[in-house]
Order: structure tokens, then C-alpha cells, then sequence
């Protein structure tokens, strides 16, 4: 009887111990698994919340909005911006840096709205959890991440053979679209303009894009459209996007 | 002059090296062994009768501190595995596990918000062995409440709480308690979302406790909400005072039971109803050394073994998304062991039934003893006793069914068609869909001809077997349903994956019963290197 305890006691720590050298064994590899798996939900998660709190200014796709806020999914983002402006720590830091503390100090003109401190340590809305969610996302555009000319770069010609054309590539090219509708196309932040030009007429057009908060429609709230295109757009643009806008109301 | 040594190098040359080198090793070993030799420890092994006289088995149990506590010996009846189940070895052993593994976690744990959660991430992905320490706690905590709880219910059922046991039961019922509140006040360190809300569910019961209910809820969360001081206080609860408690009510729980009254006999064999012969082997002594320690310590060998081999192969200790107060998951529910008390507080007031019942029934607990003072121990002398008893435990099984998310509290039916494809929390059957197989594109359950194949394709034919589902019951607001899934390519292996419900429903503000389209969506990414299955 006392043989037969001893004989499976014995049997049962073999086992036991079996099942720990195993794991023990194992561990090393699972620990980079983890470690993998963890980082990939990480940018899940990140995802999640770009598209909720960032894409607004940033673009759904990183591709920034002119005149709101820069590109990040770029080449030159990722490899120049950081010697650019003299950063010395890494990437990771510098956007983990921005969207807790967000801009402490206007550095560039092109973009009027200020980058919002994020983090709840600056009295924003994210944990900083969250916040490294959203570094890794950001980080996970930087394999292919698209060549695009730097910011303050020449403008490239707007393409385009009549002020027509011309003036529509620069209702899209410029993001226009992402808050005005155009013959049921465009986003709703802003108000509908297919109507504008018989409405309103070309004056108040040309009022509007260059000075925003001259007239704010009823419903809308002021000092979210851009206030610089008086800067950025040279008056055959300007003329473009009026003839855009009235060939719209005709069609 | 006394030399270190001169003693041996004298006994050398009084009997000769071999002689002085086995008398010496007899000696040290006696000095570790409290006085037994090794001759003595092989006729342990072997069952043989003790060498010596007198018997230096029973001196060891003098002289040793670990082995005093025990009985020398036993009276066999009460050793038996039918009657005890060795259920109070076991519970020893797995508290014995959590101390151990506990010290362990410890060491890389930080009981605060900001750190509390990255601290389990590092300990699942950085820690050597660290996921094995933690999933043998967390099933080291299972398995406790379980042998606690076995124990109690096999001590009310042979009656062994009866005279002169009842203070025993008492301190057993203490021990119960303790237990629960152990395995619960750990429930929140991960400091995830199961953590947070099962937590934040269970303080929101002591709120409704009458006169003194604000004033508890404050003290165990610190604040209003659970928050920095909460996790804190839970953690001290759970790594010092409970365990101290623990301690003390285990050592005094015992002392009843190895100095005062031993471990009762079965009922039949303590009131001369069994047979002749079982009588005659029951109350036969057994020594403790070695008949039933070597019978305990095989038990505790298997128990070890079967947790190890749990944890190698299926056990994982969940672990949620970071602790979110602003976010309600669907369905929280209590931990197991406290479903009862949920299914409970479904009945109505949350104070009657959350605080006054439960005390009540706990009280009633601590009482029987006193109330049932009935001298037999016999089922057949008990009918009323044990009816209860198993009355109660069907109550319990049904209670807990109530409390879980499957009873009484479904959400409408586009959540929940989601939320059984893709959960808030958790992995469900999405997540679990090869990386390769999620072929960009729409796909709906109108149009079965447009199904991928693999896993996806499977997932959508099942959600159509859900949507069918959920049409078809009488009381849901649920017309014309089908399941759209629309997959993009996000980012660098990264896609999204866009499930929607839409649905025809007669508004609550409708007079004419018209239908209106309704839908409802959940967006979710999936990485190619996430891999679910690892918490699974």
C-alpha cells in the first residue's frame, strides 16, 4: 500500500516537474509571441482611436489637411522631420510628446488651429495608455509611407485646362470637400454650397474663402474653416474656384 | 583545549574512519531529521516498524515545529478518502500555492493605475515564466474557493459540524468568507476592464447597505469612483490583512481539529451502525508517520501536477483591455463564485436583496451548528438538514444562472448579433479568423453567393443562422435583418473590419406601426501578428 503512494507520488512529481521544465523551456519564445501579439493590439486599438480623435484635422489616412493640421504618413515625416526642427529623441517620443502635451508654442503659420494637449496629465481627454496606442498606429505608416514634397515646398501647378477643371481639383486638392457639399459629394461640417453662387453671389464667395468668420450661416460655428487662404491662394485660384462653383450650380 | 573537530578525529581512533564517518553522518542527520536516523528513514519508506525504542517517530513529532502541529496518530475511519475527500488538505495546499506564487507576482506588480496594467503586460510578455506564476495563481485561487466551498458542503453532509465541532464550523465559515473576498480583492489588480467593472459591481452592493452603505463603499474605494486610492486599498487587502486573517483562522481552525476533537469519524461508524468488521478497521490507530503523510503528500504531488499540466496546456488567466470607467462592457458579470449574488440582486432591491438577504443567509450559516443541535449525525436522523442542504444548492446553481448575461437581461438584437460575432471584450469567433483570410471586400447575409471561402465565409453563414435566429422571436422589434461585413486594408498589416446590422423596427412614438430602417455598426482592426488565441 505505502509502495503503491510513494510509486504515484513519485510518478506525479516527475510529471509535475515535466510540465514545468516544458513550460520553462518554451517561455523564451512565447515571451516574443506575447510581446508581438501585445504591440499588434496596441495598434488595433490605436486605430480606433485616431480615427476618433485625429482623423478630424489629420486626415483618415495620415495625409494631413492643408491649411489644419500636417501629413504624418510621409517619408519625409518619418525620416526629416525630427533633424528638420533639431529634435534629438526619437520619433516615437517626439509624437508621443505632441499628442499628450500637444503645441505649447505656435511654430507654423501654415496650420492656424493649435495642436490640443491630449493627455488627462495636461487636462485632455486620453489615457496615456491610449496615447501610446496612438504612437504605435502612427509608427505603423512608416514601412509604406508615400513620398511627398515637404511642407513650404512649390506649389506644383494646379492641373486643368479650364478655370472649371481647374477650380474643381482645387476644391478637392485642398480639402474643401471634406466639409462642404457639392451635389450630394463632401462631407457635412461645413454648409452646402451647390447653390451658392445664384444664392449668395461671387462677392461673398470671395469673402468667405478669404476671410471665414465674415459671415458665419446659421447652424455653423465660426473658426473651424481655415483662416489663411488669403495667403495660400493667388487670385487665378481664386477665380478658378468661383467659376467651380458656379458651374456646379448649373449642373 | 577543546578543538573544533577532536571529537571526530577521537571517535577515528577509538573505531576506525568507516565507523566515525557513518556516526557522524547518523548524527547530523538526526540534528536535521528531529532525531531520526537514516535507518529510520529507509523502514519509513519501506513500512517497516520504527527501529528505536522508544518510538522516534513520535519523538520527532515532539521535537520538530512543523510536524508538533499533527496528530501522532489517527483512527482510520477518518482518513478515508470517501468520507473527508482530504478537501481541507487541499484547500492548505492551494493557499499554499497562492503565497508561494503571490510572493512571485509581487515582486513585479505596482499597485497603481498608470503602472498596475503595463506591469501584467510585462509580466505576460517579459517576465520569465511569468505567464506560468499567474495563471497558477489565478487557478490556485479558482481551485481554493471550490475546495473551501467542497468542504463546507461535506461537513454540513456527514453532520460533522454536530457537537463538539460546532466553533470549529465557525471558524470554517470565517475561512469561507475569507476565501471569497481573497480570490475577489484580486480580481481588480489587473486593472482591466473584467477587473474594473466586476469590481465596481461588487463595492456598488456594500453602497446599499443600510445606515453605514455610503460610508463602506468609500472606505473600500477611496473615492466616489474606483480609482488610484481603490486599487490600493484592494491590494492591501488582498497581499496583507485577508492573508493575515487567512493565517490566523487557519491556525486556529486546525489546532480544533488536531488538539480537541480530530477529524470526525463517518456518522455510521461513530454511532455503531456499520457493520462489525468496518467498525473494527475504522477505529484502528494509523500513525502519521509514515502511513498518512505519505498518503498526503502523493495527493499534494497529484494536485501539483494536474495544475501544471492545466496551465501547460489550457488554462490562461484572462486579461481585458485597460480598465476603462468610461466604458461599460456589455454584460459585466460578477466572478463565478458570486453569480448567486447577482442572480439575487435581478429579484428587486438592490438593499434587500443585495446586503440584507446575503447576511441573513450568512448568519444562518454560522448559526447551524448552534441552531441544529440535534445529537445525530446520520442522513436518516437529519431529513429536514439534508434537504435544506440540497435544496440549497440547487437554489445556488439556479441563482447563478440567473446572474449570468444569459437571463433576463438581453440587449436589443443588433447588439447582441454583434456583440456574439465580435465582443467588446474578449476574443469571440472574429478575432479568431486567420489574418489571410479576411478578403477585403462586402459581403451580406442577403447574398450568400458573395461569401469568401475559408473561415469568413463559414462566420458569415453563421450569422445568418443568428439573424434567422433573432428574427424569428416573437417579442423582438426585429424585422427584414440581415449582416453586412465590409473589409478594408487599413494600413501596413493592419485591416478593418465593419459589421452591420440593419434592421426594420416599429418606432416606440409610432401609432400607425410603420417600419423605419435602423442600423447599427461595430468597427474593429485586426493585425496580422495579434494572434487572439494566445489568451484564449
Amino acid at each position: 500500500m505505502l509502495d503503491t503512494k510513494i510509486l504515484v507520488g513519485l510518478l506525479a512529481i516527475l510529471i509535475g516537474v515535466s510540465g514545468v521544465v516544458f513550460v520553462g523551456i518554451n517561455d523564451a519564445d512565447r515571451r516574443v509571441e506575447f510581446e508581438e501579439a501585445f504591440h499588434a493590439r496596441s495598434i488595433e486599438q490605436g486605430a480606433a482611436l485616431y480615427t476618433e480623435y485625429c482623423t478630424e484635422c489629420h486626415g483618415l489616412q495620415g495625409q494631413g489637411i492643408e491649411g489644419v493640421a500636417p501629413t504624418l504618413n510621409s517619408q519625409y515625416f518619418f525620416q526629416d522631420r525630427l533633424s528638420e526642427i533639431g529634435y534629438q529623441g526619437s520619433l516615437e517620443a517626439y509624437i508621443t510628446l505632441t499628442v499628450a502635451g500637444g503645441r505649447p508654442v505656435k511654430s507654423d503659420q501654415a496650420y492656424p488651429r493649435e495642436m490640443p494637449t491630449w493627455s488627462v496629465d495636461y487636462g485632455g481627454p486620453l489615457r496615456n495608455d491610449q496615447i501610446d496606442n496612438i504612437v504605435n498606429y502612427i509608427m505603423n505608416w512608416e514601412e509604406a509611407a508615400p513620398e511627398l514634397p515637404p511642407p513650404g515646398a512649390e506649389p506644383t501647378p494646379v492641373p486643368g485646362d479650364t478655370p472649371e477643371e481647374r477650380g474643381g481639383n482645387l476644391f478637392q486638392g485642398l480639402g474643401c470637400v471634406g466639409c462642404h457639399v457639392i451635389n450630394g459629394e463632401g462631407g457635412a461640417v461645413g454648409p452646402e454650397l451647390t447653390n451658392v453662387y445664384p444664392e449668395k453671389g461671387e462677392d461673398y464667395i470671395r469673402e468667405s474663402i478669404l476671410n471665414p468668420n465674415a459671415v458665419i450661416s446659421e447652424g455653423f460655428q465660426a473658426n473651424i474653416m481655415p483662416q489663411n487662404f488669403s495667403e495660400r491662394l493667388t487670385d487665378q485660384d481664386l477665380n478658378d474656384l468661383v467659376a467651380y462653383l458656379k458651374s456646379a450650380s448649373e449642373n | 583545549m577543546d578543538i573544533p573537530g577532536m571529537a571526530f578525529l577521537n571517535s577515528v581512533s577509538d573505531k576506525g574512519i568507516k565507523r566515525a564517518v557513518t556516526d557522524q553522518v547518523n548524527d547530523v542527520a538526526r540534528a536535521i531529521l528531529a532525531g531520526i536516523s537514516p535507518n529510520e528513514v529507509r523502514a519509513l519508506l519501506r513500512g517497516d516498524p520504527p527501529t528505536e525504542k522508544p518510538n522516534p517517530r513520535y519523538r520527532a513529532q515532539v521535537k520538530s515545529f512543523l510536524l508538533h502541529i499533527r496528530p501522532k496518530f489517527y483512527q482510520e475511519g477518518s482518513t478515508w478518502f470517501s468520507h473527508t475527500f482530504r478537501l481541507g488538505l487541499f484547500s492548505t495546499l492551494f493557499f499554499a500555492v497562492e503565497v508561494v506564487t503571490g510572493l512571485i507576482l509581487m515582486v513585479y506588480y505596482t499597485p497603481a493605475p498608470e503602472v498596475a496594467y503595463y506591469d501584467m503586460l510585462n509580466i505576460l510578455s517579459n517576465v520569465n515564466m511569468g505567464k506560468f506564476m499567474r495563471d497558477m495563481h489565478r487557478l490556485g485561487a479558482e481551485l481554493m474557493v471550490i475546495s473551501v466551498a467542497l468542504h463546507m458542503v461535506r461537513v454540513y453532509f456527514t453532520g460533522a459540524y454536530k457537537h463538539p465541532r460546532q466553533f470549529t464550523w465557525l471558524t470554517g465559515v470565517v475561512l469561507l468568507l475569507v476565501t471569497l473576498f481573497l480570490s475577489f480583492s484580486g480580481y481588480l489588480l489587473p486593472w482591466d476592464q473584467l477587473a474594473y467593472w466586476a469590481v465596481t459591481i461588487g463595492t456598488s452592493m456594500a453602497e446599499a447597505a443600510p445606515l453605514f452603505g455610503y460610508q463602506t463603499n468609500l472606505i473600500l474605494r477611496g473615492s466616489q469612483d474606483i480609482g488610484a486610492g481603490g486599487l490600493l486599498r484592494f491590494y492591501l487587502l488582498h497581499v496583507f490583512l485577508l492573508p493575515l486573517v487567512a493565517i490566523i483562522f487557519i491556525s486556529i481552525h486546525y489546532y480544533k481539529v488536531a488538539r480537541e476533537h480530530s477529524i470526525s469519524l463517518p456518522a455510521a461508524v461513530e454511532e455503531g451502525e456499520a457493520p462489525p468488521e468496518i467498525m473494527t478497521k475504522a477505529k484502528k490507530k494509523i500513525d502519521l508517520l509514515p502511513d498518512l503523510i505519505t498518503s498526503e503528500l502523493m495527493w499534494y504531488a497529484i494536485a501539483l501536477a494536474g495544475m501544471v499540466i492545466a496551465v501547460a496546456t489550457f488554462f490562461s488567466a484572462p486579461l481585458e483591455t485597460h480598465a476603462d470607467p468610461l466604458k461599460t462592457p456589455l454584460h459585466t458579470t460578477a466572478p463565478w463564485y458570486f453569480l448567486w449574488l447577482q442572480g439575487m440582486l435581478k429579484l428587486g432591491d438592490k438593499t434587500l436583496w443585495g446586503v440584507v438577504i446575503p447576511t441573513i443567509i450568512f448568519l444562518l450559516l454560522f448559526a447551524i451548528p448552534y441552531i441544529d443541535v440535534g445529537p445525530s449525525r446520520l442522513a436518516k436522523n437529519r431529513k429536514f438538514g439534508v434537504s435544506l442542504g440540497i435544496f440549497t444548492i440547487v437554489l445556488l446553481v439556479v441563482l447563478s444562472y440567473m446572474g449570468t448575461g444569459l437571463w433576463g437581461v438581453a440587449a436589443p438584437p443588433p447588439v447582441e448579433l454583434i456583440q456574439e460575432f465580435i465582443p467588446q471584450e474578449g476574443v469571440g469567433e472574429v478575432r479568431l479568423i486567420p489574418y489571410e483570410q479576411l478578403t477585403v471586400g462586402s459581403f451580406s447575409t442577403n447574398d450568400p453567393s458573395t461569401y469568401p471561402s475559408g473561415e469568413l465565409g463559414r462566420i458569415m453563414e453563421e450569422m445568418e443562422v443568428a439573424v434567422t435566429r433573432e428574427s424569428a422571436k416573437s417579442n423582438n422589434n426585429f424585422f427584414k435583418g440581415h449582416m453586412n461585413v465590409t473589409i478594408e486594408q487599413w494600413q501596413t498589416g493592419l485591416k478593418k473590419f465593419t459589421a452591420t446590422v440593419f434592421w426594420e423596427e416599429v418606432p416606440e412614438s409610432s401609432t400607425t406601426g410603420e417600419l423605419e430602417e435602423r442600423s447599427f455598426e461595430r468597427t474593429f482592426y485586426f493585425h496580422r501578428n495579434s494572434n487572439y488565441e494566445l489568451l484564449e
